[in-house]
């Protein structure tokens, strides 16, 4: 891993979604490799950074907003998607109503965070389904679909076995990197308000 | 079960209640600790009971239709109460878990509420003093339940617990405690507010838990029992900003990408932290404008007074809460400024005055910055009052007027984002004004080199006024600015485009120069002049031509010689007065302690 300190941009990343599909899990497997040890309901926010190496050699660091799931909060948490450039929209894959959410949740990034905010769709908790496959109760395709409906990335993963974990994030990091890169190379604007404060030692990209 | 013996101590008074709870007592191992918050609970299950029945009835919640809870609620409770406390013993034992679950069910439908995610930490404290004391118990035939006491709690205690689906009153809690922040400490309020930290993010789950999440067991239990024998909810903003100054330096010292960070991962770790925090938040209580608390406990108590009439959804919450966002700079009232002058001249008076709904008045070094035009000034105003209307300071106020207020445009701008979303609140939100990406640079420059320029001015006239030191740490002095009729506008509303300077010059003194304890007087010279009739003080006038420098020279002789005349008259009047202020500025605060 890469030190802290050492990136060339900083993104600010949110984990959304219905309460106990398992976003703190999701955060936790991806930062600490392993799941919380007393796991607790989210109230308010959490935050967690780590920063990773792109293919294209870039370092990035990923600043991850982990928001209470509530519907009560949804009024609350709106703040917290201000200037994210990337959400992991997550869902339970043994829960139906959770997945019906998204397109809400989907709205409500569209419309708090950055217009052009990255979304990964991520169906959670596949360790259920693969231990009992009758525990499924949304399909692979269809929430597949979903997503290249609405423009979304999508994975289904497991927090508990850390399935597809690291992935999700790669992918997620990846694509923001190229969406901001194109909008970079169109506006030819070094200034441009989207690479949010890259520091430490200010070095251009390799790529 | 509690002895006889130990029900009767209780009543009279425990060994810890003067040594702090016992707060100072060290312990070593897990088990030792685990043991000393058994203990510490034992007495909660004893005492709390009293304390929280003390001066107000249980409220009686409005007609419920709730009968149950819904399905997702009981499934969000179900998986919550297993997630309660996961670090600790006692909330691993399934008896426990199954009673919180019932607990936090009966809340609900008794409340006829939702469930909350947040609730099950509150409700946690409940249910670990009533399996640590065998139940609560009170010196009173009728003792209040385990449910009983968890509702009292949150509707006595936790008034944004009783905030309807709208977050009506933790919004309004957010901006007394930004406003208290920004009084006590404007560094630190500014570098966050630049930094994009935003209150809303890191102190919501203080205000919405009470301090329950992530603050161990040990550390709560001592924390609440202070809280509720100090019996004020207005503590609170206090007790926050308090744990807010003792983090300064790391907040101060820390990367703007890690503030976030930084500010969430604050919370009250250990028992002597607590010690720290308590005796910070009192400090900043004993140096605040009385104002604050009075005013903060009075709209609460009226927004909930609404929310059980009409609910959260009614227009009413909107213009409440537009109402609220302006209401950056904290306000003193009138009649806290007249008290505060009357002290200065003859204390003995004071009473006719009292502003505070009840206890003391703190003693404040109160310096009033009269910034009506010189006209208006001399009219009528406080013999002690500065006048304070330079050139600059009206240009100031014309560029800042023109150019898009950007600070507290931002805050609102965010507020707005985050009371959008609130149902039935959202209409005129919408139209909120967005922040204009680009301020003109040049009017920011201009701005700022005005804003330097009022700030020479006024130190060099409050230096002669009020003495060199009037501005420093050790003077502890309070800046209240009275402004006039250009800036209030009916409503009571401090204007920003009227013409007034209040709304620039409070922007320059706190925003740019991070002045602490500024403040605005509510309603301006018109509230202080209705105040002073009815509390029979005259003001004084001075002849036109001369130069406000002067005015204040002789302040404490001016002061007595404005007041002799009328002593003998306003001490009749403030005693027939007394009675009747006293019942009309009693609320139902509990302020008491």
């Amino acid at each position: 891993m890469i030190g802290e300190e050492d990136y060339d941009h900083l993104y600010k990343l949110v984990l959304v979604g219905d309460a106990t599909v398992g976003k703190t899990h999701i955060l936790s497997r991806y930062i600490k490799g392993t799941l919380p040890k007393a796991p607790t309901a989210t109230i308010g926010v959490e935050f967690a950074t780590r920063t990773v190496s792109l293919d294209a050699g870039c370092a990035v660091k990923a600043q991850i907003w982990d928001t209470a799931g509530q519907e009560r909060y949804r009024a609350i948490t709106s703040a917290h998607y201000r200037r994210a450039v990337g959400a992991l929209l997550v869902y339970d894959i043994t829960k139906p109503a959770t997945f019906k959410s998204c397109q809400r949740w989907m709205e409500e990034l569209r419309s708090n965070a950055e217009p052009d905010i990255v979304i990964m769709l991520v169906g959670n908790k596949v360790d259920l389904a693969e231990k009992n496959p009758g525990d499924r109760q949304v399909d692979f395709d269809a929430a597949a679909d979903f997503a290249s409906q609405q423009g979304l990335l999508f994975e289904e993963a497991s927090a508990v076995t850390g399935a597809n974990i690291k992935l999700c994030f790669d992918k997620l990091l990846k694509e923001i990197y190229n969406t901001t890169q194109h909008r970079r190379d169109r506006e030819d604007d070094p200034t441009n308000n989207f690479q949010l404060q890259g520091r430490s030692s200010q070095t251009e990209c390799a790529c | 079960m509690a002895s006889e013996r130990t029900v009767s101590r209780a009543i009279f008074r425990l060994p810890w209640d003067d040594c702090g709870m016992g707060d100072s007592e060290k312990v070593h191992t897990a088990q030792e600790e685990e043991a000393s918050t058994a203990e510490f609970a034992r007495q909660c299950a004893r005492t709390w009971p009293d304390l929280l029945c003390r001066g107000k009835p249980q409220e009686v919640a409005g007609i419920t239709e709730t009968v149950a809870v819904n399905e997702a609620d009981a499934h969000t409770i179900k998986v919550d109460v297993l997630r309660t406390r996961g670090a600790h013993p006692a909330f691993s034992a399934p008896e426990m878990r199954e009673r919180l679950q019932e607990l936090l069910t009966e809340f609900c439908i008794a409340e006829g509420v939702r469930y909350m995610q947040g609730l099950h930490e509150v409700a946690a404290v409940f249910a670990y003093i009533e399996a640590a004391g065998g139940g609560f118990h009170s010196g009173k035939p009728q003792c209040p339940t385990t449910l009983e006491c968890f509702q009292m709690f949150t509707q006595n205690f936790m008034p944004c617990f009783c905030d309807g689906e709208g977050f009506v009153i933790l919004h309004i809690t957010l901006l007394f405690f930004r406003q208290l922040l920004l009084y006590h400490l404007p560094h630190l309020h500014n570098q966050l507010e630049e930094a994009g930290v935003a209150p809303v993010v890191y102190a919501t789950p203080w205000f919405i838990t009470l301090f329950a999440y992530k603050t161990p067991l040990q550390v709560l239990l001592r924390l609440w029992h202070r809280y509720i024998r100090r019996g004020d909810p207005t503590f609170v903003p206090f007790l926050a900003v308090a744990v807010m100054e003792l983090e300064k330096q790391a907040f101060l010292d820390a990367e703007e990408d890690d503030l976030n960070f930084a500010v969430d991962r604050t919370t009250i770790t250990s028992v002597e932290k607590l010690q720290d925090v308590w005796t910070a938040a009192e400090s900043l209580h004993a140096k605040t404008p009385k104002s604050f608390s009075f005013r903060m406990s009075r709209i609460i108590a009226q927004v909930r007074e609404q929310l059980r009439k009409k609910g959260s959804g009614h227009p009413w919450a909107d213009s409440v809460l537009a109402r609220a966002e302006q209401e950056r700079r904290l306000v003193v009232l009138a009649r806290e400024v007249l008290a505060q002058f009357v002290r200065a001249s003859d204390p003995a008076l004071l009473d006719s005055v009292q502003a505070v709904p009840s206890g003391q008045l703190p003693s404040l070094r109160l310096l009033l910055l009269d910034v009506r035009p010189r006209a208006a000034y001399e009219a009528e105003h406080l013999p002690h009052a500065l006048h304070f209307h330079p050139p600059s300071l009206q240009r100031l106020a014309q560029v800042s007027a023109g150019m898009n207020r950007p600070r507290a445009e931002r805050l609102a701008a965010a507020l707005s984002n985050a009371i959008t979303e609130v149902g039935g609140l959202v209409g005129a939100r919408k139209e909120a004004p967005e922040v204009k990406a680009a301020d003109s640079s040049s009017d920011i420059g201009e701005t700022a080199a005005l804003g330097a320029e009022v700030f020479q001015e006024l130190q060099a006239a409050a230096s002669e006024a009020w003495g060199e030191g009037w501005i420093s740490e050790s003077e502890s002095a309070h800046l209240a600015v009275l402004g006039g009729e250009a800036d209030w506008d009916s409503s009571q509303l401090c204007k920003t485009d009227g013409g007034g300077v209040v709304a620039a010059l409070f922007e320059a003194l706190t925003g740019q120069v991070s002045l602490p304890r500024v403040s605005v007087v509510l309603g301006g010279a018109a509230a202080l002049q209705r105040e002073a009739e009815k509390r029979g003080v005259k003001l004084e006038s001075s002849s036109a031509g001369s130069p406000w420098k002067s005015e204040s020279a002789g302040y404490p002789g001016n002061v007595r010689g404005m007041l002799s005349g009328a002593f003998k008259s306003l001490r009749q009047r403030a005693q027939q007065a007394q009675q009747g202020i006293a019942q009309q500025i009693q609320p139902k605060s509990p302020d008491a302690t």
